[in-house]
Parts: C-alpha cells; sequence; structure tokens
C-alpha cells in the first residue's frame, strides 16, 4: 500500500503531465542547441549518457545543460534509459516527439529549398 | 490508518462529483445508469493512479452510496459499483503495463493519460452494460455501451483538463508571490 510520500510523488509527476494537455510544448534556442547536439550521436547509434551530455559543448556550462536537459525531458524530447548493468548511468535516447521534430524540420527545409 | 484516509476521500469525491455531475449535466442523461458526460470517470483514473489499490474500496463505497441516492436496487448497485471500482484498477494496470510506465509514474505523458482514459472508458461502458444487459435493463445495449464510452471519457477529459488548469493556476500564483 501506498505512504503519504509516494502519493505525492504520484501527484506531483501525474500534475506534471497532465499540463502538457493544456499547452504545445515549444523549444527554447538552448534546448534546440542541445537537441541539435544529441542528434549526431543518436544517429550513428552511438549511446551518450547525461554525464557526457553535460559536457557536450564547450559554449554552454554544464549545469545549464543539466537544466536543459531537465526541461527537454519534461516536454518529452528525451528519455533518460538506465543501463542495464550498472544502474547509476542513464543514458539520454531520442523520442517519437524528437523524431517528429527532426522530420518536421526537414520537410520545412525541403520546402525553403523550392 | 492512511488506507482509511485515501478510502474515505476517494469515496467522499466520488460521491460529490456525482451529485455535481446530476446538477450540471441532467440534460445529458440517457437513462437511469448513463449519460453522455461522466465526471466521476476522471476521478477512477486519477484515484486509481495516486493511491492504486486502495482506491478499488473507496470508489466501490461512492459508487455504492450514489446508486442508493437514486434508487437503483441494491442488488444493481453492489454489482454496478463493484465493476465500477474494479474495472478501472484493472484497465489502469493493463494501460501502465503496456506503457511501460512506472509505479511513481515518473516516466507519465500526456498521451498516456489519453490512453488509459480510453482503455478505462472503454472496459468500463463494455462490462456495465453487459451487466444491464443481463438484467433486461437496457433494451438497446449499443447505445448504452457508446454512450456509456463517450460519457466517461469526455469526464476524464474534463477532469483532467480541470486538475491541469488548476495546478498550473497553483504554481503561477506561488511563483509570483515569491518574486
Amino acid at each position: 500500500m501506498s505512504n503519504f510520500k509516494d502519493v505525492y510523488t504520484r501527484f506531483i509527476n501525474l500534475a506534471v503531465a497532465n499540463e502538457k494537455l493544456l499547452a504545445i510544448p515549444t523549444i527554447e534556442p538552448i534546448e534546440r542547441k542541445i537537441l541539435h547536439l544529441l542528434v549526431t550521436y543518436w544517429e550513428n547509434k552511438q549511446p551518450i549518457t547525461v554525464v557526457e551530455t553535460m559536457s557536450i559543448t564547450d559554449e554552454i556550462s554544464t549545469s545549464t545543460v543539466f537544466r536543459y536537459l531537465k526541461k527537454l525531458r519534461q516536454k518529452g524530447y528525451v528519455e533518460l534509459v538506465q543501463d542495464e548493468v550498472d544502474n547509476r548511468i542513464k543514458y539520454v535516447t531520442a523520442t517519437k516527439q524528437t523524431d517528429q521534430y527532426f522530420a518536421q524540420l526537414g520537410k520545412l527545409m525541403v520546402e525553403a529549398t523550392k | 490508518m492512511k488506507n482509511v484516509v485515501y478510502v474515505v476521500v476517494t469515496a467522499l469525491l466520488w460521491v460529490l462529483l456525482f451529485q455535481l455531475n446530476m446538477f450540471v449535466f441532467s440534460h445529458f442523461k440517457h437513462n437511469l445508469y448513463t449519460t453522455w458526460v461522466f465526471l466521476p470517470a476522471g476521478l477512477r483514473l486519477v484515484s486509481v493512479l495516486l493511491v492504486d489499490g486502495s482506491a478499488i474500496l473507496g470508489l466501490f463505497i461512492g459508487a455504492l452510496i450514489s446508486y442508493e441516492l437514486i434508487g437503483v436496487s441494491l442488488s444493481a448497485s453492489l454489482v454496478l459499483s463493484l465493476i465500477s471500482a474494479i474495472n478501472p484498477y484493472i484497465a489502469i494496470k493493463l494501460s501502465k503495463h503496456l506503457l511501460k510506465v512506472d509505479d511513481m509514474l515518473s516516466n507519465l505523458r500526456s498521451e498516456n493519460l489519453i490512453f488509459m482514459s480510453l482503455i478505462s472508458s472503454l472496459f468500463n461502458g463494455i462490462t456495465q452494460n453487459l451487466y444491464l444487459i443481463s438484467i433486461g435493463s437496457d433494451p438497446h445495449p449499443t447505445m448504452g455501451i457508446i454512450v456509456m464510452f463517450i460519457g466517461d471519457f469526455l469526464g476524464c477529459l474534463i477532469m483532467l483538463l480541470l486538475l491541469a488548469w488548476t495546478s498550473k493556476s497553483i504554481r503561477k500564483y506561488i511563483s509570483s508571490s515569491n518574486e
């Protein structure tokens, strides 16, 4: 049976997921930059951990990357997958929403060149 | 003790929402058992997600009291309340398993909530109406299933949107008062 702490944690997670029903997720410039850096790893099927992502670029500090990574996760653009052997390691992976985002960008590029 | 709190709160909220639903959506009533908008369906979803198994008893007691208030026979009330309480639990457990949503809902997404609402409404629409057919209470079973499915789904959506709007407003208010 659930204790009050668990119920409260579930409520917060439910509220976060639920609030997304009200808004179409928008993407900020720093989030876009991080996403664009991540996609090169995903395209090469190269796994990338949260720690590695934090130092993915010299232009943005590690703490800022981490903060925006959390935002990207909340918006459904990235997912964190735990390592099967060492559960301290978490990999940053793409979601269906990320694929749709890049597919949309691709379409816009094609239209722009016409 | 905490489980008693969950049961009492769930049952109380059910009765309040049921009464509110009868008052606000009285024109949307299809028959004694079904309505085109059923707000307590949203409580089924939220309570099972939050308090898991404890929600079953709360939903059962709440539904039993509500059916009693509208004059449904005791035997029908007992069966319908049992279906109304167990159904969402099974539907949401199944959805969580299919969608790989963990127990703490840390990877829950808004689309998952829509899917859970759909499955829960479908389960409820079919099973409650199967019982109503078996006791000869529903002359148009297909229509009954459709109305209950739509009513439950709309109820879930309205409740989720209200919850989202409330939590967003509270968060905005807290952050503006901290500035």
